[in-house]
């Protein structure tokens, strides 16, 4: 992988994964002031759904190669494969979580809180504050994408014999669900009882398999994003209105202004269900991009950009490194420095470890292997 | 108590609200009076009483019941509303959710017939991840029942702390309380917001591992959260009053 052109790989993929991942960094901090430069302040979709959509294509884009090629059997354990190492990395995030939820649930020792929360028990045994942890009772806020992610790529397997055969079935199929779901709250349970999901992977799950199909269609999928004046003053006008809606949430001058009705109506706009409203503004959002980003946009190789490419790059290992990193980044500035300069530091820092680690990744990858003039592809992170 | 010793220990305690040097004044954009309890306040006119029941999910420790925000809202509000009789009542219910609160809660609202329940809720639902559209459901039950027994209601939602929020996803519920009242034209006091507010703010600190400095917390935000309830709900009353005249 020598030059970004190579193998006509669509760099849009890598760059807007890359900025998706950074995002979701930046976002799970809550402590961090710096999360306000993010796209989920301004509208109504976040980077969740860039991060699925994508991961969708690309999944189909790797394995329904492979699965052309070799077979479904093949397929099926290169997926397998690329969940294995998701999980053990996992693995390795929940004993690091272990030990900051250890050195954290101090606070819960404060009357304050054990009172009312009726866990200040439980930490006193450091055994059993083990097994809480163990058992997800405590997940770190706002970590819970990466089921979701699991989830979906365990699937994979399961979906790529429809995806390449009948790809219009399976969309079908998978709004179905989706509506379903919808309609009778189907979710998927947590510990302890009466718990669900964040990300609820019934509906979460259509995205990813839009995104699968679309790929399976690039020449539909070019045709739907040309430019057209009515969809583009729709898409413009909808993702405006997000803006407008966002921005009321947050500051309340502007607040004062929306209609109490306009909110009867829309709320909640859920996230755990893929709110329609949150899937349209993703929608009109990637139709405005893409407009300015093309597969052959000079800009997506600019030298300033190519570090948000290489994440997207490397997508698995840097998303995982992101949720540790911004766990870990809460965590010091949540016990040790929380000014605005230490989150500005966190920020920086986390990113930069980001980067640096999927340029090690990439140099690794393409270290010692003997040039290969066809299947780019295949070095791609799946998912 | 009697309303003078009241009046006398809020004095001493706490003094007057709404000054810019007050430690547990909160920006307006955090706490706003936007709601009417014309119960309370049909309550207050005809019996000269306010009966105040508070549900919560605490599990309180008798020897700090005096610096618990229940028994500063009972102080703080006698102190305003001389010659009123002012009561609060605690119904704890420890480890429940919304869901789990609502028979207690209904039963306890038909004993004791208070003017006004606050309902402190989510803290559970927040920490075993239940779904936000039933958490939501038994919220509106909750509200309706009260209204049902003719008792106003205002919702407190959960305690804030950058240690607790780092391991409990609290904002999606906190979120859903402020839409449910909305919706619902009930009161919901922003207890999470204001304690954000305080903590940012350095008025309080909670991540010390000091007895002391944990008693403080303790006494800090209880007490700022019995005044700054106390004066919401008479300010609720008195837009009452006035809009009823």
């Amino acid at each position: 992988m020598k030059g970004p052109e190579q193998g006509g790989r669509d760099l849009r993929l890598d760059f807007f994964r890359g900025l998706a991942l950074w995002f979701i960094f930046v976002n799970h901090i809550p402590a961090n002031q710096f999360a306000w430069l993010t796209s989920r302040n301004y509208g109504l979709s976040d980077a969740s759904e860039v991060f699925v959509f994508i991961s969708g294509y690309t999944s189909s884009l790797v394995y329904a190669k492979v699965y052309a090629r070799s077979g479904w059997g093949l397929a099926a354990a290169r997926v397998l494969d690329r969940c294995w190492t998701l999980y053990l990395t996992y693995i390795f995030l929940f004993i690091a979580f272990t030990a900051q939820v250890a050195y954290t649930t101090r606070a819960f020792d404060n009357p304050l809180f054990a009172e009312e929360m009726g866990i200040g028990s439980f930490f006193a045994d450091p055994t059993v504050a083990l097994v809480q942890a163990l058992l997800l009772k405590f997940r770190p806020a706002n970590l819970d994408i990466l089921p979701l992610y699991i989830v979906l790529l365990l699937v994979v397997p399961l979906l790529l014999p429809a995806l390449v055969r009948r790809p219009i079935h399976l969309l079908a199929l998978s709004g179905a669900l989706y509506v379903l779901t919808r309609h009778f709250a189907w979710n998927l349970p947590t510990y302890p009882e009466g718990g669900e999901w964040f990300f609820n992977p019934f509906a979460w799950q259509f995205l990813f398999v839009l995104g699968a199909v679309l790929q399976r269609f690039p020449e539909a999928s070019a045709a739907l994003t040309r430019p057209r004046l009515a969809v583009l003053l729709l898409a413009a006008a909808y993702v405006a209105a997000s803006l407008v809606l966002a921005l009321s949430w947050q500051i309340a001058s502007l607040g004062a202004f929306m209609p109490p009705r306009l909110g009867e109506v829309l709320y909640p706009i859920s996230k755990t269900d893929l709110d329609p409203l949150r899937l349209v503004h993703f929608l009109a959002l990637a139709y405005l991009v893409l407009q300015v980003a093309r597969p052959d946009s000079a800009w997506l190789r600019s030298r300033l950009l190519a570090p948000v490419v290489l994440c997207g790059r490397q997508s698995l290992h840097v998303f995982c490194l992101g949720i540790f990193l911004s766990f870990a980044g809460q965590t010091v500035l949540v016990q040790v420095n929380g000014s605005l300069f230490a989150q500005f530091a966190v920020t920086i820092i986390g990113i930069s470890a980001m980067v640096l680690t999927a340029r090690v990744l990439t140099w690794y990858q393409s270290a010692g292997r003997p040039p290969r003039p066809a299947a780019p592809a295949l070095e791609d992170s799946g998912a | 108590m009697k309303p003078a010793a009241a009046l006398l220990t809020a004095v001493l305690l706490l003094p007057a609200p709404a000054r810019a040097d007050d430690p547990c004044a909160v920006p307006e954009s955090v706490l706003t009076v936007d709601a009417h309890l014309t119960r309370a306040q049909d309550w207050l006119k005809k019996a000269g009483a306010l009966p105040i029941l508070v549900v919560n999910t605490a599990k309180p420790n008798p020897a700090r019941g005096e610096a618990s925000y229940p028994a500063l809202l009972e102080k703080e509000l006698a102190a305003r509303l001389p010659g009123r009789r002012v009561t609060v009542a605690v119904r704890n219910l420890p480890g429940a959710t919304a869901h789990e609160m609502l028979p207690a809660l209904d039963a306890a609202v038909q004993e004791q017939r208070p003017a006004l329940v606050v309902w402190q809720v989510g803290t559970m639902d927040a920490m075993r991840n239940v779904g936000l559209d039933s958490f939501g459901a038994a919220l509106a039950s909750g509200i309706a029942q009260a209204h049902a027994r003719g008792s106003d209601i205002v919702i407190m939602d959960m305690q804030y702390s950058l240690q607790t929020s780092q391991l409990i996803t609290f904002q999606p519920y906190v979120d859903y309380v402020e839409w449910v009242t909305q919706n619902n034209d009930v009161f919901h006091f922003p207890r999470y917001e204001m304690m954000r507010t305080w903590i940012e703010e350095g008025r309080v600190t909670v991540g010390s591992e000091s007895k002391e400095d944990k008693l403080k917390a303790f006494t800090f935000v209880h007490g700022c959260v019995g005044r700054l309830l106390a004066q919401t709900i008479s300010a609720m009353l008195d837009r009452t009053a006035e809009n009823g005249q």
